[in-house]
């Protein structure tokens, strides 16, 4: 009985410690959120239109997630795994970005034209007038 | 926990041959470890920051930027060099974002005005051509108080037409108003107007420019002394000095008609001096509206 007593709490701590060093140092989970975040980020940046309006970034982002998920499942790995996911995520933060800002820069351009093109005809229908 | 170990490991791995080399530098000086993508993310940041779109529009990336150049810059000094280059790229990459960010809300903000211009622009041309409306609305006012006053004053010269040929002492006739010049206005058997005549010729002048629209017939007679055809042709003549007195003083010659009666048409007796003389004239006959004078033939029949 006293034994028994003594090497059931002594052995689950074994186990645990054990588990603690097999997954610290070899099983490290990879970073699935940021890899989720990173998905969705690029999702945002197509649909502002990156893939017309800022390819370079949108194409960084998208090679940084495939080599983050492709990263072998070791604390190097996971590490790894996270940093490029991160920067994956801020690469099509770039992209998403900088398509809108084409957008509306472009949109605004074309007010402008549609402006002038209004000043020019009501000043002649005023000298019309 | 695993963050912690990740980072113990990493620690150690970078702190391996950088406590190498620094104990081979160490020697000679402590030379800071310089990182150069932390110098580009801070200057990147720095750019970022000056950029009034981005200043104005996009603090929270700006923000962000800062924060992660800071972990940089905390990566630096515990000398973990993979987290110093990542945290600089994500540093330098957010301070992109922040410009992007500036340029699209300052894009957008351009936009808003414009369409406010648009607008004010669209309103300015209605009102203008409201009024432009409302200017030709008052110059069709303008010509119609012109045609009016334009109506009044030939009101005011047809009663003074019809004064003057009063004083004229126009009769009224089937044909229109007739004026008598009589033969004292002639020499005998000549066509040329006497001195006398020119007072007459200029009050009738001046009573036909007060009618402008009316059309007159001037007519020529004789007493019946003297061959026919030479009666015909001296009314005529006489009448036709009529016409060029007339026009010599700014009649219209379109308006004027000639006709040479001869001894046709007495009006008096041609048994007496008196009634030779009385037939022995020219009639000018002004017609009553705008309407062309009918001949004289057609009356008779």
């Amino acid at each position: 009985m006293h034994s028994t007593r003594l090497i059931r709490p002594l052995s689950i701590g074994a186990v645990v410690g054990l588990s603690a060093l097999v997954i610290g140092c070899a099983t490290t989970p990879m970073p699935v959120d940021r890899i989720a975040l990173a998905h969705a980020e690029i999702q945002r940046a197509e649909r502002a239109g990156a893939d017309e309006l800022a390819p370079v970034p949108l194409q960084a982002a998208r090679e940084k997630l495939a080599a983050a998920e492709a990263s072998p499942h070791s604390a190097d790995g996971a590490l790894a795994a996270r940093r490029l996911a991160d920067e994956a995520e801020v690469d099509a933060r770039v992209a998403e970005a900088s398509a809108q800002a084409a957008q509306s820069e472009r949109a605004a351009a074309e007010l402008d034209k549609s402006l002038d093109a209004l000043r020019t005809e009501t000043s002649r229908s005023a000298v019309n007038n | 926990m695993n963050t912690i170990s990740i980072r113990g490991c990493d620690l150690l791995a970078r702190l391996v041959p950088i406590a190498a080399w620094v104990g081979l530098v160490a020697g000679c000086a402590s030379a800071p470890v310089s990182y150069p993508e932390l110098d580009q993310a801070r200057a990147e940041v720095a750019a970022a920051r000056s950029s009034p779109d981005a200043a104005r529009y996009a603090q929270l990336e700006l923000q962000k930027a800062d924060d992660l150049l800071h972990s940089a810059d905390a990566a630096a000094r515990a000398h973990q060099a993979g987290e110093v280059a990542h945290e600089a790229y994500l540093a330098s990459q957010t301070s992109k974002v922040a410009l992007a960010v500036g340029a699209d809300k300052a894009a957008q903000a351009h936009i808003a005005q414009g369409d406010a211009e648009r607008a004010r622009i669209q309103l300015a041309a209605r009102t203008r051509e409201a009024e432009s409306a409302t200017a030709r609305a008052d110059s069709a006012t303008a010509r119609a108080e012109t045609a009016e006053s334009a109506a009044r004053d030939a009101q005011a010269g047809e009663e003074r037409f019809e004064q003057e040929l009063a004083n004229l002492q126009a009769q009224k006739s089937a044909r229109g108003l007739v004026i008598t010049l009589r033969d004292v206005l002639f020499a005998t058997g000549r066509a040329e107007l006497q001195p006398g005549a020119e007072l007459t010729l200029d009050k009738l002048a001046a009573a036909l420019k007060d009618a402008p629209d009316r059309a007159v017939d001037v007519d020529g007679f004789t007493d019946i002394v003297g061959g026919e055809e030479y009666n015909l042709i001296l009314s005529q003549r006489r009448a036709e000095a009529v016409r060029t007195a007339l026009m010599a003083r700014g009649i219209d010659s379109a308006r004027i008609t000639v006709h040479g009666y001869g001894k046709d048409y007495p009006v008096a007796t041609n048994e007496t001096e008196a009634g030779r003389q009385l037939n022995r004239r020219v009639e000018i006959v002004v017609a009553d509206g705008n309407g062309a004078i009918p001949p004289r033939q057609a009356l008779n029949q």
